[in-house]
């Protein structure tokens, strides 16, 4: 077990964070079918489009397994994920997108066969259902994969450009985590300093303003 | 001789509209491009969709018009946490976390998309914008506006005439006195989500009985002068939108109803049925009063509804029926989306155009491609065939098949008016729960609503037509013996569609109605909590998922193998 496997077991026995984790997976699975459905409208080549389709039934398939689980790991129902998308197509172009996507794939077989290793022995039900996303995972890891390498003439390349973007987008996640509770702090101070301004706030009396 | 561009964003429902030479060349929401249900972000998609569908580049624009003031916005947010202090701190931190993060660079944002000079990007008022939006596309003159919403940048409401500048303010009503606000503290009471669920409260009024009508009157309190004063503390839309009501508001109407807990409107969810019902009785006696007011201020022969509140075709079809107006208009995406039309326009006026709309029509946005739609439906594995689809759709209704109908452009505004549909008969009251339940996914008590021929529609229900019937911006009683049970609600009414005889939807109206109907079902192309569908290879996505039994786009018919 590698490093980054005992990592991500380790996270699922704090308490109350499996259904945490596994919503937080339906919210991305859902993101990315958003994304998917944006590249199908986008690209030019209608076989492309077909593929980006049923990748996007399958993530909202996987959201909707995975919102479940997170329910019975819960006790309680949950809001269907609701999430806005960064519109990679768009900012990326096809080539970018399809890089962005493969890593992201790849990425989530990875953490998906240590999730299924670690709940093989504890929840069979749960292990049942990850490994079901497990095999589209691999699906989707090889098509885009494929286009990809069909697509550009130095896949590496773009790969490489995408993962640096990645890197950059931790990075600016990470900023606002840290500055957050910073800008906090500095809104409360100036909300206190302009206390003394509420004491002039008139609300609006009832009736009409000519 | 200029292109204007409207925007709307930043709030919910974000859009774009072009007129060019006056003339409204195209609309389209941002949601529906997007896929994010009331996608409130700059509407990048829906800006590019409207260039594309006028043939102009963004550098082309003369003008580009934001549908509100910022400033005054900002303005009137931080005034208003301060007024809560000290239980406003998290408000006025997220408030400026929002504003500085986006909102106040709004205009700059808008110039470096279109790639215009900053100093042809401007903004109108809020109120204004809806009011724009709705005198210019009524089909009548002599014409006032009464605004209705939440809060612009600090109106509420406002009463308006048409002066030779545009729309020119009569009087208006100042937050946190707003119908907008009390239906939103509502819809958040009863479990819904604000600003997306207020036709639901709607439409669970009808099951219930409005036996809290002194409550009402304590949250909302109508005075002698039309207007009406909202008791600002039972809610608390100024520290939380999302959970509008406080206290106060659940020790008058007792706890707020779980979202998460299942419907049971025979046991335990009566009393909020109840409770949504005498919210509903009291927006509809405000808005009468309102109404009466102005046509006290301003003697006008017709009316024009604008804003959010103006989504509620339950009191729109009281103002006509009962209000002292002889004709009352709704534009269709009467809400913020619609700010951006109204934005448009006021600009083209600006620039020296008359806007010009002899008949407005809804169907604005982004065009049904029927041969991408062929080529992406042969690489899904599914069977595509070239038909007459009208005749073909009508024979497939006839046997109670459920057809998704995708033609033309998609639809500006929230309801589905034929051109991305779901259609069913609308005397089968199994083939509605079917919808309900298979296909749409939604809570039980949403009704659906008959398209009828216009010609037809006198002898079907009642008080119709009217000038809102073609958007379904009001409801109607439907006649005794009318084969409509299917897509007619609990209390004997229908959100109907009247359909002209030169409309896309007439056609296949007038071949069902050969095969003995006397309407269809119509409703919105899209599953609960989805946006409306308007690209081809979106309507493919919703045939797949959800599995109606037959798609047509424009002459393609499309099925599973």
């Amino acid at each position: 077990m590698s490093v980054l496997d005992a990592l991500y077991t380790a996270s699922w026995r704090v308490p109350g964070r499996t259904w945490r984790r596994l919503y937080a997976f339906a919210e991305a699975e859902h993101e990315s079918a958003l994304e998917l459905r944006c590249a199908a409208a986008s690209t030019p080549d209608a076989s492309r489009a077909a593929l980006y389709l049923k990748h996007a039934e399958d993530e909202t398939r996987h959201a909707r397994i995975l919102r479940r689980r997170a329910e019975v790991a819960r006790g309680e129902p949950l809001p269907p994920p609701r999430t806005a998308h960064a519109d990679l197509f768009a900012r990326l172009g096809e080539v970018g997108f399809l890089a962005f996507v493969f890593r992201g794939e790849r990425r989530g077989r990875r953490q998906f066969e240590a999730h299924v290793r670690f709940f093989a022995g504890r929840d069979p039900a749960l292990c049942k259902a990850l490994s079901a996303i497990l095999d589209d995972e691999r699906r989707h890891e090889r098509y885009t994969h494929a286009l990809l390498t069909e697509l550009s003439e130095r896949p590496g390349r773009e790969l490489r450009r995408v993962a640096w973007r990645e890197r950059r987008m931790r990075w600016g996640r990470a900023g606002a985590w840290l500055t957050a509770p910073i800008f906090a702090l500095l809104m409360f101070a100036l909300y206190i300093l302009s206390s003394p301004l509420a004491l002039f706030v008139r609300r609006d009396a009832p009736g009409w303003r000519d | 001789m200029a292109a204007v561009l409207g925007v709307s964003a930043y709030y919910h429902d974000a859009a774009a509209a072009l007129v060019i030479d006056g003339r409204l060349v195209a609309a389209q929401q941002e949601e529906r491009l997007s896929r994010v249900k009331n996608d409130a972000s700059l509407p990048r998609h829906a800006i590019d969709a409207c260039l594309r569908m006028g043939g102009i580049e963004g550098r082309a624009l003369d003008r580009v018009v934001f549908y509100e003031n910022p400033y005054r916005k900002l303005e009137r947010v931080l005034v208003s946490s301060l007024g809560a202090f000290p239980r406003g701190a998290r408000f006025f931190a997220r408030a400026l976390r929002s504003q500085l993060g986006e909102k106040l660079w709004v205009l700059d944002a808008l110039a470096s998309h279109c790639g215009v000079d900053r100093r042809k990007v401007d903004f109108v008022d809020h109120h204004r914008s809806h009011a724009a939006s709705a005198l210019w596309c009524a089909p009548f003159g002599d014409a006032a506006a009464l605004t209705v919403d939440g809060v612009g940048e600090e109106d509420t409401t406002a009463i308006w005439r048409q002066g030779t500048s545009g729309p020119e303010r009569v009087a208006s009503l100042g937050h946190p006195h707003s119908l907008g606000l009390f239906y939103a503290a509502i819809t958040a009471y009863l479990g819904f989500a604000v600003n997306e669920g207020e036709y639901k409260v709607m439409g669970l009024a009808a099951y219930g009985t409005p036996r809290f009508v002194s409550e009402m009157e304590t949250l909302l309190q109508r005075l002698e002068d039309g207007s009406f004063r909202l008791n600002a503390r039972a809610f608390r839309d100024h520290l939380d939108l999302e959970r509008a009501f406080g206290p106060r508001f659940e020790a008058l109407l007792g706890p707020a109803r779980d979202p998460r807990t299942p419907w049971d409107l025979e046991g335990d969810d009566v009393r909020y049925a109840d409770v949504a019902a005498s919210a509903q009785l009291a927006l509809e006696e405000a808005m009468l009063s309102l109404s009466a007011e102005t046509h006290r201020r301003t003697g006008a022969a017709n009316l024009c509804l604008a804003g959010g509140v103006a989504l509620n075709c339950c009191a729109n079809a009281r103002v006509l029926a009962e209000g002292d107006f002889a004709r009352v208009f709704v534009q269709p995406a009467a809400g913020d989306a619609g700010g951006a039309l109204g934005a448009a326009l006021l600009g083209a006026q600006q620039c020296g155009d008359t806007p010009r709309i002899e008949r407005f029509v809804a169907d604005l946005g982004v065009e049904a491609d029927a041969a991408r739609a062929q080529e992406v439906a042969v690489h899904l594995g599914l069977v595509v065939e070239r038909v007459d689809p009208v005749e073909r759709a009508a024979d497939e209704l006839a046997e109670g098949k459920v057809v998704a109908w995708v033609r033309g452009r998609a639809e500006w505004g929230p309801r589905a008016l034929g051109h991305r549909s779901l259609l069913a008969r609308a005397d089968d009251v199994g083939i509605r729960d079917e919808l309900n339940r298979r296909i749409k996914g939604r809570e039980p008590f949403r009704p659906f609503a008959p398209a009828v021929l216009s010609d037809r529609a006198p002898s079907l229900l009642e008080d119709a037509p009217s000038d809102m019937t073609p958007f379904m911006a009001a409801v109607c009683r439907v006649r005794e013996g009318a084969a409509l049970a299917g897509a007619t609600h609990v209390d004997g009414t229908a959100r109907a569609q009247t359909v002209g005889l030169d409309d896309s939807l007439a056609p296949l109206l007038k071949a069902v109605a050969q095969r003995g109907m006397d309407g269809l079902l119509n409703t919105s192309l899209n599953a609960a909590g989805e946006p409306l569908v308007a690209r081809v290879t979106d309507a493919l996505d919703f045939f797949v998922r959800r599995k109606p039994d037959v798609l047509y786009v424009e002459d393609v018919r499309i099925t599973r193998p």
